[in-house]
């Protein structure tokens, strides 16, 4: 659990030995070895890194004990690991195909390229073969892990917030609740928060959860289980320590959280750019520095606390382009009411080789390049919809942010029967209205499995009223 | 030193102007879209490069033109081991 000090383990990446707190996950250990290039892109050999620091992208794919394709900054450090990269040679750091990147300047039309002479296209096909693909299968093949099924009334996904506080609704309203969570931990973004820097965004419950949840008898709790996929029929697909488990229920409350719009620039795949919640879990859970000099993009209540915590980690800001809803197409400044903040820019992209080394901003006929070895970039969340697309469910478009969210009625249900949304992938904003939504569904999901009693169909609508007052109440804050 | 390219799908390396060139051709809903330019197909399956698209896509249709096209989603929506799929079950 948090706080809890482990051992210092000792692992390899490539030949070079790392030392890494117990705790870490291999790309926090990376990071703070100074080791920000992971692997190669697939097609132009490009360098990637820590990026999403949450499991969602793909720069922190290598290759951990043989095995292909493991993402790093979700695997926690084991004594002896042998870590590698992908898709490059001799090493990834100094990759010889990096060369295809210069080669293709302008990009590389496979619908066309060399379509003739047909003679060649034997040799063409053997070459790309090689030279394409996601890491390299191990030579070797391991014996074939076990698979399990588990049944339960009730089965929460996703142990933040609302996921918890569903969870132990229902176990307190009478089903037998399993609770899922891919962290090894309890708390989802609640963990990324900092105790003094981000102050009143609900990072003090997280305590209190993890003690009723483990406390509550009727929870079972799963960490380190990832839900990836949804099957109407046949229920929920999970993979918990390389081991599937197919889970069934009579109820569903997915809890998935939100994920962050990526912002496509000229660059901005360069090692060194991140998103909010990599920078956060860098910081906040690994004590990472995560650089030295960072340039941030993104709305002002989030740059603010961000500024504040990358401070307090040793990071000068450098300086900030305040954008308020930041999402793809729209990176222009608004005014910068912060010494330092650029009024009325727009980004123009990130220069750097293997990492980034500075931003280039741009108003009207004036450039400026900022120099800095991390970008900070806060897009606008949307709601992770896989499992509930995946299961049927009708989505709609979420208010303030590009992104959709599943329909739900009063109780949280969605348009699939049975099955719940809660949380910010529900649209909740605001930890109270997140916790909320968790008792609401959770108690709803648990009194629909047995005969009607009106205790339980009280508790749900006094559930829902609090959610509704919640939610206006956030909504114009004065009334 | 990388070339200043806009990578929208990270997981394939498809770039804005790859999308761009297919939205020309006429690739102008996303499931074409995606099979053509290739973005979406990766281990990632479309989690950061599809509201991008999107974006493109509303940039390059007819304007108040809505754009509520989503991709189809399947299994698995992150990157498993095969092996754990091949798993036989205990018992």
């Amino acid at each position: 659990m948090a706080g809890e000090k482990r051992p210092l383990v000792e692992f390899r990446f490539g030949h070079r030995r790392i030392l890494a707190r117990g705790e870490d996950t291999v790309a926090a250990a990376l990071h703070r070895a100074g080791i920000r290039v992971l692997s190669r892109s697939v097609k132009y050999h490009r360098p990637r890194g820590y990026f999403c620091g949450t499991g969602r992208c793909t720069g922190c794919l290598m290759t951990v004990d043989g095995e292909p394709n493991v993402r790093t900054c979700q695997r926690s450090v084991e004594p002896g690991l042998q870590v590698e990269g992908q898709n490059a040679w001799p090493t990834v750091g100094l990759d010889l195909f990096g060369v295809l990147d210069r080669l293709f300047r302008r990009g590389m039309d496979y619908h066309h390229l060399l379509a003739r002479p047909q003679a060649l296209q034997p040799l063409l096909h053997r070459t790309v073969r090689r030279l394409s693909g996601l890491g390299k299968l191990p030579s070797t093949s391991s014996e074939l892990p076990p698979a399990r099924r588990m049944r339960k009334q009730v089965v929460v996904v996703g142990a933040g917030p609302g996921g918890v506080r569903a969870a132990q609704a229902a176990a307190e309203a009478g089903a037998a609740v399993l609770l899922i969570e891919a962290d090894e931990q309890i708390g989802g973004h609640l963990l990324r928060l900092h105790p003094e820097f981000d102050c009143g965004s609900g990072r003090e419950v997280l305590g209190e959860l993890a003690e009723q949840s483990s406390e509550s008898p009727g929870l079972e709790l799963l960490l380190g289980a990832t839900a990836f996929g949804s099957y109407a029929s046949e229920g929920l697909a999970v993979v918990h320590r390389g081991e599937l488990t197919l889970v069934e229920a009579d109820r569903w409350i997915f809890a998935p959280g939100t994920g962050e719009e990526a912002i496509p620039f000229p660059n901005g795949d360069l090692p060194g750019i991140l998103q909010e919640a990599a920078v956060r879990a860098l910081v906040v859970r690994h004590k990472v520095r995560p650089g030295r000099e960072a340039f941030l993009i993104g709305p002002l209540k989030r740059l603010q606390p961000l500024a504040r915590l990358l401070e307090s980690a040793g990071t000068e800001i450098v300086g900030t382009l305040v954008v308020e809803d930041l999402a793809p197409g729209r990176t222009e400044s608004g005014e910068a009411p912060e010494q330092g903040g650029l009024s009325g820019f727009r980004l123009v992209g990130a220069l750097g080789g293997r990492t980034v080394r500075a931003v280039v901003c741009e108003k009207d006929r004036e450039r400026r390049r900022i120099p800095c070895d991390l970008v900070a970039i806060c897009g606008a969340p949307h709601p992770q919809l896989d499992l509930f697309l995946q299961a049927g469910a009708e989505v709609q478009p979420s208010e303030g942010s590009m992104g959709e969210k599943p329909q739900v009625d009063q109780t949280f249900q969605t348009t699939v029967p049975g099955l719940y949304a809660v949380g910010e992938a529900a649209g909740c904003q605001g930890i109270e209205a997140v916790l909320l939504s968790g008792s609401c569904a959770g108690t709803a999901a648990a009194a629909s499995l047995r005969p009607p009693s009106s205790d339980l169909v009280d508790l749900v609508q006094r559930a829902a009223m609090a959610y509704e007052q919640a939610a206006a109440k956030r909504r114009s804050p004065r009334a | 030193m990388t070339t200043a390219k806009t990578i929208i799908c990270r997981c394939e390396d498809v770039t804005e102007a790859d999308v761009r060139a297919a939205l020309h051709l006429g690739f102008t809903d996303l499931e074409s879209l995606k099979r053509y330019a290739g973005f979406g197909t990766g281990p990632c399956q479309g989690k950061g490069c599809l509201s991008a698209v999107r974006a493109l896509v509303r940039e390059t249709a007819e304007a108040g033109e809505p754009t509520t096209q989503r991709l189809r989603t399947r299994p698995p929506a992150v990157p498993v081991a095969l092996g754990a799929l091949a798993g036989k079950e205990e018992g």
